[in-house]
């Protein structure tokens, strides 16, 4: 991966935080109108997925990569822990990732690896440039970084969940700190409209 | 994690676990744990919580474990809604204190595991502290802290 291109997106992604002024109120989640869209790239379910093939599911969705020890596994346990709480409705929410690391994270690790936090996981990969233009999209700072590690390149990166509506549209950002309980009721809440 | 509250979580468990060896003045670890992975993956991290009971400062400076071709100690930089893993070459236990390893923290990372963990296994890990001087410590493979949910170190600085 090209560290400029990557560089490009990281002022695109402090605007996380900050974007959340621009809203508009539709119940209780807001709509955040100046992150997400729509992307068709090779996924766990084909070689040429799009999100919208998802419309009428709420969407869980976040961005990592496979070799990260620590941090990408802790967000994806965290979101089989709410996919498990939902029991009867878990049918009408999907849950995604996103890799940042094509290199590594082919179609199939991504389906190896998925499978062991559920059935339902899709993955996404694709190129480089498809992949920073979607972390643009939602604001995802991924930046690879030259270290002494053995793990080889391990990267910089933000870690949210984010929470789609049934038409796609970004709902809520989920840092660490937000309680699984929270996001269950969020999307029992979205699932209701 | 803030230091007062690091401070506070040591004292806490330090009044719940009577069982351990608090008597015995030296170094104990305790909530010792691995997060299982998926099969194919071969990078996890461990976790434990570190006390030095003695009235000198302790430092970690090696890790290691047969279960990985490489272990090594890291820690985790927050900064600007992104995180940052930073290998760390030691890491001062103070005096009467204890670190923390943490998910989102410090963490004991395995890199190129020799085979597939499963939960409930324990792994040993041997510490090697500055002089020489070594601690083992068991930890046991599980998919999150203690069976709660995985909710990372209280950050809050986001909002
Ligand atoms: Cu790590």
């Amino acid at each position: 991966m090209s560290r400029s291109l990557w560089q490009v997106i990281v002022s695109l992604g402090l605007c996380v935080g900050m974007c959340f002024p621009a809203l508009s109120w539709a119940g209780d989640l807001p709509i955040n109108t100046k992150l997400g869209g729509d992307f068709t790239l090779p996924s766990t379910r084909g070689e040429s997925t799009s999100l919208s093939d998802f419309n009428g599911k709420a969407i869980l969705l976040n961005f990592g990569y496979t070799s990260c020890p620590d941090i990408c596994p802790m967000v994806l346990n965290r979101m089989a822990a709410v996919m498990n709480e939902l029991d009867d409705e878990r049918a009408k929410v999907q849950p995604v990732f996103l890799t940042f690391d094509p290199a590594r994270d082919t179609v199939e690790r991504l389906q190896q690896y998925l499978k062991y936090f559920g059935d339902d996981f899709v993955g996404f990969t694709g190129t480089d440039k498809q992949l920073v233009e979607v972390a643009r999209q939602y604001g995802v700072i991924a930046i690879p970084q030259k270290s002494d590690s053995a793990a080889g390149t391990l990267y910089t990166h933000s870690d949210y969940i984010y929470l789609l509506d049934q038409q796609g549209r970004v709902r809520a950002l989920y840092s660490k700190s937000d309680s699984i309980s929270k996001m269950v009721d969020d999307i029992e809440s979205l699932l209701e409209d | 994690m803030k230091k007062w509250l690091v401070a506070a979580i040591c004292l806490i468990s330090a009044g719940l676990a009577p069982a351990l060896a608090w008597a015995e003045a030296g170094l104990s670890f305790e909530q010792g744990w691995v997060r299982a992975v998926p099969p194919v993956s071969t990078n996890t991290a461990g976790y434990f919580m570190l006390h030095n009971n003695t009235d000198q400062d302790r430092v970690l400076v090696g890790v290691s474990s047969g279960v990985a071709e490489v272990v090594e100690m890291h820690t985790v930089i927050e900064a600007d809604g992104a995180s940052t893993m930073q290998q760390l070459k030691q890491l001062v236990v103070p005096q009467q204190d204890c670190v923390l390893f943490e998910p989102g923290g410090n963490h004991i990372m395995f890199i190129g595991l020799k085979q597939p963990l499963n939960t409930g296994d324990k792994v040993t890990v041997t510490l090697t502290f500055q002089g020489g001087e070594t601690l083992d410590v068991a930890l046991l493979v599980q998919k999150g802290p203690q069976g709660q949910q995985d909710m990372g170190h209280g950050h809050h600085h986001h909002h």
